[in-house]
């Protein structure tokens, strides 16, 4: 019991659901050893199998010979890590070419937004039995060139060799990264948690409620921003202020805390946030993890349209997405000016993630989404006609 | 072997299986107040009712194909496919014919619809006929079997026995 309490207290819930946390995990380590022999363990719930792969290196450095085996029934969950971490590591990127980041080599970054066991930057390589060398490599229109190469070993930022990173921070690239947990409702003491280093979020959230906070862009609005700040007022039923660290939505019904909101309407009160700041104008880059996540339906093919329009704007816009209709409202709502690029990621027969490419929806293929559409698709068929004979 | 043809739309029925077009004003008689299906299949253990709905018929504009498209998403021919199944059903059992169990399929001739769409729109006609009773339990006599929305892909790898293809090809 000793060990439960402790973990709830210090879980925290991450891209939705709940991964070990270090404490927990150190504590657990703690208590295992064993002399020497073959063991095989289980996970029964292993997630994308981090703490599981703690535990096999604990117990193979007490010794043993270990075969891991862990169970994820969640095919979406052990899939999803994947977009993230391209959205991250372009994010880190872009962000170190701007303000206080600019300070930040990109190894430092990409670790501060991964966030991986004890800041070990080993851990970002694809985990596997032997030796393995993992490089990050981002181009630009231009050819800057940025890159980043560790091992499995490397444990420390410092110790990763990036190349290209003068040249490329020459060039300031503005950017935002939305993550997936709605983070405006929590930034009162927020920030002076996460700088306390007293709570286990990657540095996106931390990010993102900064630039929330930034003051409202001086000048005139140029008549397009100012459309887009409109649709967005009234999707979200008014406009976003602040009072020292805490957001409201100022409308007719006076100011209602975030808190109140629900979340798809803080994330669309955020992005109105964004552009209203300067934080997205043209030439700048929004990173939207999973903009479907806990959104009413409803309100899909508006954050569509919101995406579509900064694109139009000059912003470019990287999103991930697990969601059919987020997907078919794109489809749907496409211009024919709009430029869209679609990527598939998928692992080969080796195993390795790798993407197709493609500029309409009907062409990307795989389509792990489409597909699980046809597999309901058949199975509502044959449920509903049952066995045809004829 | 029976070939059961709407415009550019085609079924065939393999020996020995009936089938009669039933949306016919003639055979009919009252089309001026009932709405009807295209077909009535009669199997050995069911009965079909067939609907027919073409938007990349060769003849139809592109305009028109994109239009019925976005009206059969948006869910707005629900009501009329709907309202052809009630019809067909009542007429069928007052003409004392309706004794084995009835399926509805509606048979879209569009490449373009996806098996989400085509989900979409059977769970919607599902609940529009409705297939289940008050509070969501069984009819104690269920007017309906089931019903699906496929495309000419789908309703061939359902049927293969009665396959469906364009006139024209």
């Amino acid at each position: 019991m000793s060990l439960i309490f402790p973990r709830l207290a210090q879980n925290f819930i991450k891209n939705g659901y709940f991964p070990t946390d270090e404490v927990t995990l150190a504590r657990i380590l703690q208590a295992l050893d064993i002399g020497g022999g073959q063991l095989r363990i289980l996970d029964p719930c292993c997630g994308e199998g981090t703490a599981l792969a703690e535990v096999k290196h604990h117990l193979v450095q007490c010794g043993a010979s270990v075969v891991a085996n862990g169970i994820e029934f969640d095919a979406e969950r052990a899939w999803h890590a994947k977009g993230t971490h391209l959205l991250k590591a372009l994010y880190a990127a872009c962000a170190v070419t701007v303000g206080e980041d600019k300070e930040k080599s990109y190894a430092l970054k990409l670790r501060n937004v991964f966030s991986p066991y004890e800041g070990r930057m080993g851990r970002l390589a694809r985990r596997q039995s032997t030796s393995v060398k993992a490089k990050v490599a981002v181009t630009r229109a231009g050819g800057a060139k940025l890159s980043a190469e560790f091992s499995n070993h490397t444990n420390k930022p410092e110790d990763v060799k990036v190349t290209g990173e003068p040249a490329w921070k020459k060039s300031e690239l503005a950017s935002a990264y939305i993550p997936v947990k709605e983070m405006l409702a929590h930034a009162p003491g927020f920030l002076a948690t996460a700088a306390k280093r007293e709570i286990a979020f990657e540095e996106v959230y931390t990010d993102i409620i900064k630039r929330a906070f930034l003051p409202r862009l001086m000048g005139p609005t140029d008549k397009n921003r100012q459309r887009l700040l409109t649709a967005l007022q009234k999707a979200i039923d008014g406009k976003v202020v602040a009072k020292g660290e805490h957001f409201f939505l100022k409308n007719q019904q006076g100011d209602l805390e975030f808190t109140l909101l629900a979340e798809g309407m803080r994330k669309l009160a955020l992005v109105w946030l964004l552009i209203q700041n300067g934080t997205l104008l043209s030439g700048s880059i929004l990173f939207w993890d999973e903009p479907e996540a806990n959104l009413n339906p409803a309100l899909m093919g508006e954050v569509v349209e919101v995406i579509l329009e900064l694109q139009r704007l000059g912003v470019q816009v990287f999103l991930t997405t697990h969601n059919y209709v987020l997907l078919k409202e794109f489809d749907l709502r496409k211009q024919k000016d709009d430029a869209i690029r679609y990527l598939s990621l998928f692992r080969d027969e080796s195993g390795a993630v790798t993407s197709n490419a493609s500029d309409s929806y009907l062409g990307v293929d795989p389509n792990a989404i489409a597909s699980t559409f046809s597999d309901l698709y058949d199975r509502e068929i044959k449920r509903g006609l049952g066995v045809i004979k004829v | 072997m029976t070939v059961l043809a709407e415009d550019d739309l085609q079924i065939v029925l393999p020996a020995g299986v009936v089938g009669r077009k039933f949306d016919d004003e003639t055979s009919h008689g009252l089309s001026h107040c009932m709405k009807a299906v295209d077909f009535i299949v009669e199997l050995e253990d069911r009965v079909l009712f067939i609907e027919f709905k073409d938007p990349e018929n060769p003849n139809a504009l592109q305009k028109d194909s994109a239009a019925f498209i976005k009206k059969f998403l948006g869910g707005q021919l629900d009501t009329d496919l709907k309202t052809k199944y009630r019809d067909s059903w009542l007429y069928e059992w007052a003409e004392g014919r309706a004794k084995k169990p009835i399926y509805y399929l509606v048979l879209i001739g569009s490449s373009a619809l996806s098996d989400a769409d085509l989900l979409a729109r059977t769970d919607s006609l599902n609940r529009q006929i409705p297939v289940v009773g008050p509070g969501g339990g069984s009819w104690k006599k269920p007017f309906v079997a089931g019903c699906a929305v496929m495309n000419l892909a789908t309703w061939n790898k359902t049927l293969p026995h009665i396959p469906a293809s364009r006139v024209g090809l």
